[in-house]
């Protein structure tokens, strides 16, 4: 499904942020990238899709290397990647039906995207996600009238509405309280199990990593310690991920 | 200076604070010492600038009141006011408009944006950098008394403030946004139109309001230098020393002032 090749990135000249990295993620895997801060995972992430260019490797998604697209076949491919954030990044004015219609804009022509025209196949869809995602009665409710978790299932909504076949996920649930972060992880788990879709989701919590995780890399100063399925990592892998001397 | 974490014993202590209070007695005697300086170098007399305070006052009071007589000419200074809240009124709006045409191009996620924003920011830094009082005189040269240029100082004036204060808005609050559309494969027209716009707008209207009020102020400042609106009534009132007449002008500014101010305040809670 998503295979990346000798991928590199420095920021700073003498200064990776990553080194060589080589991974390889199935369908419908829940993917759970772990590492101390600055290691390098959201740099990872956003090089999937494209938000950060890298310098050199691959990135191989649907038999085609993302890297060297150019615009247009770019914009085509982001369609199928969703992404949330760890601050929604929702348009927090308009309402939550309008912000999850949102991920259809990928897929309007100019006009239509521009004056926000959608289909009534696609309002229902989002209504259905919606549900889906635990939010109905919200549909009319601005997104600035909402909480931290409630906020991240419509970031969820928008990205199941561009029916992706990978969800990249950054520090889902950083901002939010253990309860509405059980609640978000396991609605992304649901998505894997049941709709086969790819989570690829970059967290701090190793508890939370191993609870939810089919596959976990572990990445420390830029390059890749860890990349196994969940049941081949152990305590002392972990511990030598965050540990400082090593 | 040591750092709280090496600990700081008393002796040091003392010496810092003692450092600190040479420090606010130097500033107090440079800043005295300069004022008291320049007074007497410019022949200032405090003493009499102090009591001409209170006589100003009453000297404003007794002739600047408005009597029974005066209220006639509310009507003629009524319609002039009204003009000039409409000349400030437009130029804000116009000015408004032009700004987020100008500004969208500015935004991250529009093509060339570093080339069209330098210029941009160019213009804007050209606009506001030169006075009202300035372009007032210049246009006046250019258009003669009239109310076009009255409206043109303050259009200007208003879209370099409205550039700026619209550039820093959409530098702060449109990245987040504009990478959570992009990620959908929207383009850069969309992303503009369907997430950016509709984050900034609510701070956009709102230093919109503020313009309006303030150019209310300044168009009869204007009105003054380019003999057009309220203020050219007002000069000429006063030029001709009917003093009540001037006063009732003033009167009418301060309440329409006020009133425009508690409105946007208004508008101002509605959209936050």
């Amino acid at each position: 499904m998503l295979e990346i090749k000798h991928l590199n990135k420095t920021y700073k000249a003498g200064r990776p942020a990553l080194k060589d990295i080589n991974v390889s993620i199935g369908k419908g895997q829940f993917v759970v990238i772990l590492g101390p801060s600055g290691a390098g995972k959201t740099t990872l992430l956003r090089s999937i899709n494209q938000l950060i260019t890298s310098d050199s490797g691959e990135i191989d998604f649907e038999d085609q290397n993302l890297r060297v697209l150019n615009k247009q076949q770019l914009r085509q491919k982001r369609q199928r990647i969703g992404m949330i954030f760890q601050n929604y990044n929702l348009v927090e004015r308009l309402t939550v039906i309008e912000n999850v219609l949102h991920g259809r804009l990928g897929q309007k022509n100019l006009w239509q995207g521009m004056f926000g025209v959608f289909s009534q196949t696609e309002k229902q869809e989002a209504l259905r996600l919606l549900q889906e995602v635990d939010l109905q009665g919200f549909e009319l409710k601005n997104c600035s009238d909402l909480s931290g978790g409630q906020k991240q299932r419509v970031g969820i909504a928008r990205a199941l509405m561009q029916h992706p076949q990978i969800i990249l996920c950054d520090e889902p649930v950083a901002s939010l309280d253990p309860a509405s972060s059980v609640m978000v992880l396991d609605l992304l788990k649901k998505l894997t199990v049941e709709k086969g879709i790819t989570c690829i989701v970059n967290l701090h919590q190793v508890d939370l990593a191993l609870d939810y995780a089919d596959q976990i890399i572990g990445i420390k100063a830029g390059a890749v310690q860890i990349n196994e399925p969940k049941s081949q990592v152990d305590k002392a892998m972990l511990q030598a991920l965050y540990d400082k001397e090593s | 200076m040591k750092s709280l974490e090496n600990g700081l014993n008393y002796q040091d202590l003392q010496t810092q604070l003692r450092q600190k209070r040479h420090k606010q007695f130097w500033t107090l005697l440079v800043v005295g010492g300069s004022y008291l300086a320049l007074s007497w170098l410019l022949h200032f007399s405090n003493t009499i600038g102090i009591w001409a305070i209170p006589k100003s006052f009453s000297w404003l009071f007794i002739n600047f009141v408005p009597h029974a007589q005066t209220m006639q000419t509310l009507p003629d200074i009524l319609s002039k006011l009204l003009a000039t809240i409409g000349l400030a009124i437009s130029s804000a709006f116009i000015a408004a408009i032009f700004a987020i045409g100008l500004v969208s191009f500015c935004a991250p996620v529009m093509p060339h944006y570093l080339g069209v924003k330098r210029v941009v920011r160019l213009i804007a830094s050209f606009l506001r950098n030169i006075p009202l009082v300035a372009w007032s005189m210049l246009l006046l040269f250019t258009f003669k008394q009239n109310d076009l240029t009255g409206f043109l100082a303050l259009f200007l004036m208003s879209l370099g403030f409205l550039l700026r204060a619209f550039l820093e808005i959409m530098e702060d609050e449109s990245s987040q946004i504009a990478e959570a559309l992009q990620v959908t494969g929207a383009g850069g027209l969309v992303i503009l139109c369907r997430g950016v716009l509709p984050t900034v707008m609510p701070q956009f209207v709102s230093w919109i309001l503020y313009m309006i009020e303030n150019n209310i102020r300044d168009a009869t400042l204007v009105g003054i230098l380019t003999g057009t609106g309220i203020g050219f009534v007002f000069d000429s009132y006063f030029k001709s020393l009917r003093y009540d007449l001037a006063g009732i002008t003033v009167l009418c500014i301060i309440v329409v002032v006020i009133a425009l101010e508690n409105i946007s305040a208004q508008l101002r809670r509605v959209i936050a």
